[in-house]
């Protein structure tokens, strides 16, 4: 190890020793015994309460509905913001703006946004996929240009020799190297979101999340345990279903 | 035929949860006028009280310092015993990718609920529970490289006697830490966003002042922390991309 690493490593160290002096909490000296109350005991995490399945599992549908029209709708804005912004097929300009709208987007958090489209939708399903949605065109809009621009020009100019239009040589060249990744792209998006639906409801956005904000602010362990699992084992499935689909695709 | 099928399936799911979360342009347009008042609001930022609030967003830079150190480091091991080409047992490494499994289905503001929960409302409960995160994806990630390296100079310690430990320092860490580097880097970037939202549950950062701020329907002050946040947001993720760019060529 060289001299340089060592003062990288000390330097790392000292702060992180002084951010946990500054950030250690004074005002909590029940600290362990809130983690026995919490977790094990009658009315802990460690016991879930099943008699309130219906209610999550009603929740926990919604927010995977969330999740669903949120991506699929940020996929069809994507695919066009993300042709405007590829370096190699539209003017420089506007693929510079796009780009930059684009992180700018990304930046919003989706429950921040999720707070916003409530003050117009009002509370509800609806609001939280316009925040899924919105956000998501952000993230999936930038790796949809990084397809584009990642295309390989060979087969278009096979088309393009043999006589095609232009139409035809998106459609034979581009569109079936385009096709699998994006789709890729989108269905790991999906696994980000189902888990982003599962909390937007905790600012009001409809989904599992309300039920677990009533049950978080009510101390009723016994059902945040019941809901944790339930997150659980919707999350694990879309992910299994998902790596299983990509698997195939790419 | 199988592609239409498919496409079939899926168009069904789609208007199933179109019907049943009340999706509709009609609201989407109605609420528009809301929005724009909203967004007129916003406009211009009024960055009075910025000044005051940064060392909140220090705290929030400092949480998230915090999470990816701790976390990185608790992740480094937890990845040796995930990887099937360091670990040569089926069972260990099988066990402890399903607790990682587990431990990264449970959203981040979810986890920060329940530090709030346990730690009080204060800047620790974010800091644990966005180490809690960051450990998970960084594991995945680390596990997921080892899998994939060279196994040759792993097989000529071990012919030669070397204990599990000696794999690691001797065989393993020499080609990955540069991967795993990068991967906190990267991590740190997800934390910085992930540390300015955690205050909307309480759990520290500068996350609590866009809920007081919404609360008292100062909207102008909320642009002002969104466009610092935005500024800080890009540097980070900008020094980070050189970084790991530098870190991947050697």
């Amino acid at each position: 190890m060289s001299k340089k690493n060592w003062i990288f490593w000390i330097v790392g160290l000292v702060s992180f020793f002084y951010i946990t002096i500054e950030i250690w909490p004074q005002d909590n000296k029940k600290g362990i015994e809130m983690f026995s109350k919490v977790f094990s005991g009658e009315n802990g995490l460690l016991n879930p309460d099943w008699g309130i399945m219906p209610s999550i599992s009603s929740g926990l549908i919604e927010s995977f509905q969330i999740a669903i029209i949120g991506t699929t709708f940020a996929g069809f804005f994507a695919l066009i913001f993300g042709f405007l912004g590829s370096e190699n097929i539209s003017p420089k300009p506007i693929s510079i703006f796009c780009k930059l709208l684009m992180n700018a987007i990304r930046t919003i958090p989706e429950i921040l946004m999720a707070i916003i489209f409530i003050v117009g939708v009002g509370p509800g399903a609806f609001a939280g996929i316009l925040a899924l949605g919105f956000h998501s065109i952000g993230t999936l809009s930038k790796l949809t240009a990084e397809i584009i621009e990642s295309l390989d020009p060979k087969p278009m100019e096979a088309v393009l020799a043999v006589g095609g239009s232009r139409i035809s040589t998106f459609r034979y060249s581009a569109w079936p190297q385009i096709l699998p990744e994006f789709l890729s792209i989108l269905i790991y998006r999906l696994e980000i979101n189902i888990r982003a639906a599962s909390v937007l409801g905790m600012v009001g956005a409809g989904g599992i999340g309300k039920t677990l904000f009533f049950a978080l602010m009510s101390r009723n362990w016994n059902n945040v345990g019941a809901i944790i699992l339930g997150i659980i084992v919707v999350v694990t499935i879309v992910d299994f279903l998902s790596s299983r689909i990509r698997a195939k695709l790419v | 035929m199988k592609k239409y099928l498919n496409i079939t399936i899926f168009f069904l799911i789609f208007s199933w949860a179109l019907i049943e979360t009340e999706v509709s342009l009609g609201r989407f347009v109605k609420g528009l006028a809301d929005i724009k008042f909203f967004l007129v609001e916003m406009w211009p930022p009024d960055f009075s009280e910025v000044s005051a609030v940064l060392p909140d967003f220090l705290i929030s830079l400092k949480m998230a310092f915090f999470a990816t150190l701790l976390g990185s480091v608790i992740a480094y091991p937890f990845a040796m015993f995930s990887a099937k080409t360091i670990t040569k047992n089926i069972f260990l490494t099988t066990l402890f990718r399903l607790i990682l499994n587990v431990i990264r289905t449970i959203p981040d503001l979810l986890l920060a609920a329940l530090c709030v929960a346990l730690f009080g409302a204060n800047p620790f409960a974010g800091a644990i529970a966005l180490t809690f995160f960051s450990f998970g994806i960084i594991t995945k990630l680390l596990y997921e490289s080892l899998d994939s390296i060279n196994e040759e100079p792993l097989r000529a310690i071990s012919s030669v006697g070397g204990s599990w430990i000696s794999r690691i320092k001797y065989g393993a860490s020499p080609i990955i830490l540069p991967q795993f580097l990068s991967y906190c880097l990267y991590v740190f970037e997800i934390n910085i966003r992930a540390a300015t939202i955690v205050g909307l549950v309480g759990a520290g950062g500068i996350g609590v002042w866009f809920n007081v701020n919404f609360d008292l329907g100062q909207y102008s002050k909320i642009s002002s922390l969104l466009l610092v946040m935005f500024a800080i947001v890009t540097t980070v993720d900008y020094l980070s991309e050189k970084i790991r760019k530098k870190l991947t060529k050697t």
